[in-house]
């Protein structure tokens, strides 16, 4: 469980919270209460839900503790509570993104290193041709590269995009 | 005959176009989409899953023996209050007030009730959340050093790294190095609960490293109790207490320089030079080194830097002590000198 809901988690609450290490220390803390309490919990929902919404509510009041300090906790508390969409559609969201994200750790490196290039780290394809001395045209090729592999890699979970 | 064959071989290739031109379709939408959710994933991050879960296990593995020790600090608050009517740790004080004394029978009936209060009490404010509370559990995790200021006065320097989580107003969970300057209230004793052991502070200035394999508690000034399974160990300025393994020693600290993590004062009193070195590389987390020790045979510095950066104190000695060195990659190497 830990395994499968860790790296997930992580990247959830650091959406809410905007800092790596404060979202490792909220899913550990998460993970820490279930276990201290697995004899008296009886979780009513999924693992899955329970999880998501006890690091959503570790997030937010840790943001509403910082929200003096620091600017972006306002707007950031004001996304993460107007729930436009529900704990359980974000969980399923983060767990999808995982699978991604491992199956593009799957592409060849060259491919693998122009694709994170472009949607982790946020680089347009210039920027990323320039970075690696290539042409423009060779990142276009090894983006649609990846996106072949990955269809062929994510083909079972191909229905839960929308 | 062969225009009825091209004719059937045409209309599979047109079948075989058709179906190809599904496929494409399909493939497009996927690829479509695939694209479309990669977009999301600006910003997602490989956290360090083996260590945390690492850590994880070390908690389940101790967490029984943690239980036993929250039972002892119990055990002696209660007898505390029997010969001192000294200070109490939260939950036993709550019983204090409903309960009143008649005889040592009751003692032992309220130890049994003041273990329970307060394990219930450390599961819940350690893991729960903050409305449960009633109190705004605060939880810090330094990134570099910062000062915690409490709502009571008191003022906590943590260290990098360190965490600390208030539980009440008096009263914090902290592991690993800060530095307290706890505001006087003999009516309300501040405490300090370490991974190993439990600080009970009446007002003081001291500083603590805690982790689960070394507890250090370094009192400046005032007087601090240190509990640990059942046994309270009392402090004097001055002196250091050590737990390595469960096992308690108390020295005086003669490290002048022990807190200076924490207020950037370096001290030197008639240290030799392999001595200020030391400091200096603790200090700044750099390396330095001696080239020669014997060279600096009674070159010993007797000075003090307060805020100093680290080249502005070698300098200072290129000055006062005609000393000389050199950076050799991340190393500083000091060569010679002239006393």
């Amino acid at each position: 469980m830990f395994k499968q809901y860790y790296n997930p988690l992580c990247n959830f609450a650091a959406t809410i919270v905007h800092d790596p290490k404060t979202a490792q220390d909220i899913v550990q803390d998460v993970f820490t209460k279930l276990w201290a309490k697995r004899d008296e919990l009886s979780i009513s929902t999924s693992e899955k839900s329970y999880l998501f919404q006890a690091v959503k509510n570790r997030s937010l009041e840790i943001l509403r503790h910082k929200k003096q300090e620091e600017k972006y906790a306002e707007s950031s508390m004001a996304a993460a509570e107007a729930d436009r969409i529900s704990v359980d559609e974000e969980a399923d969201n983060y767990l999808l993104r995982e699978f991604m994200y491992k199956s593009i750790r799957q592409l060849p490196p060259k491919c693998q290193e122009v694709f994170m290039m472009n949607k982790i780290n946020g680089l347009t394809y210039r920027e990323i041709a320039e970075d690696l001395d290539i042409s423009v045209k060779t990142v276009e090729n090894q983006i649609g590269k990846a996106y072949r592999i990955l269809r062929e890699l994510m083909a079972g979970r191909l229905s839960e995009l929308n | 005959m062969m225009a009825g064959s091209s004719a059937s071989e045409e209309l599979s290739a047109i079948e075989q176009w058709k179906q190809e031109a599904v496929d494409n379709i399909q493939a497009l939408k996927d690829i479509k989409k695939i694209a479309a959710f990669s977009d999301t994933l600006k910003g997602y991050a490989d956290y360090n899953e083996e260590g945390a879960w690492s850590q994880m296990e070390a908690m389940m593995e101790t967490s029984v023996s943690s239980n036993q020790n929250t039972i002892a600090i119990a055990d002696v608050t209660v007898q505390d209050q029997l010969s001192t009517t000294s200070n109490t740790l939260e939950g036993s004080t709550v019983i204090e007030t409903k309960v009143k004394p008649i005889g040592m029978q009751w003692y032992s009936k309220v130890a049994a009730v003041a273990v329970v209060l307060l394990a219930a009490t450390f599961a819940f404010s350690t893991f729960s959340k903050t409305e449960d509370a009633g109190f705004v559990v605060t939880e810090y995790a330094a990134d570099s050093r910062e000062d915690i200021n409490l709502v009571d006065g008191s003022v906590i320097t943590l260290d990098q790294s360190a965490r600390l989580r208030t539980r009440d107003e008096r009263a914090v969970s902290l592991k690993g190095r800060a530095f307290f300057d706890v505001k006087t209230d003999v009516t309300n004793p501040f405490e300090v609960r370490l991974p190993v052991g439990t600080i009970e502070v009446l007002g003081t200035q001291f500083s603590v490293t805690a982790e689960r394999d070394l507890t250090e508690i370094y009192l400046v000034e005032g007087s601090v109790r240190y509990t640990l399974a059942g046994r309270t160990y009392k402090l004097t300025p001055g002196e250091c207490l050590r737990v390595i393994n469960g096992s308690v020693e108390i020295a005086p600290m003669k490290d002048k320089n022990y807190n200076s993590w924490s207020n950037d004062k370096l001290v030197f009193d008639d240290n030799t030079m392999q001595e200020v070195v030391e400091t200096l590389s603790r200090h700044f987390a750099e390396s330095i080194e001696l080239k020669d020790g014997k060279l600096f045979r009674g070159c010993n510095v007797k000075t003090s830097f307060d805020s100093y950066d680290l080249v502005e104190i070698l300098n200072e000695f290129v000055t006062t002590h005609g000393l000389q060195y050199e950076k050799q990659g991340n190393k500083y190497i000091v060569t010679g000198s002239k006393c």
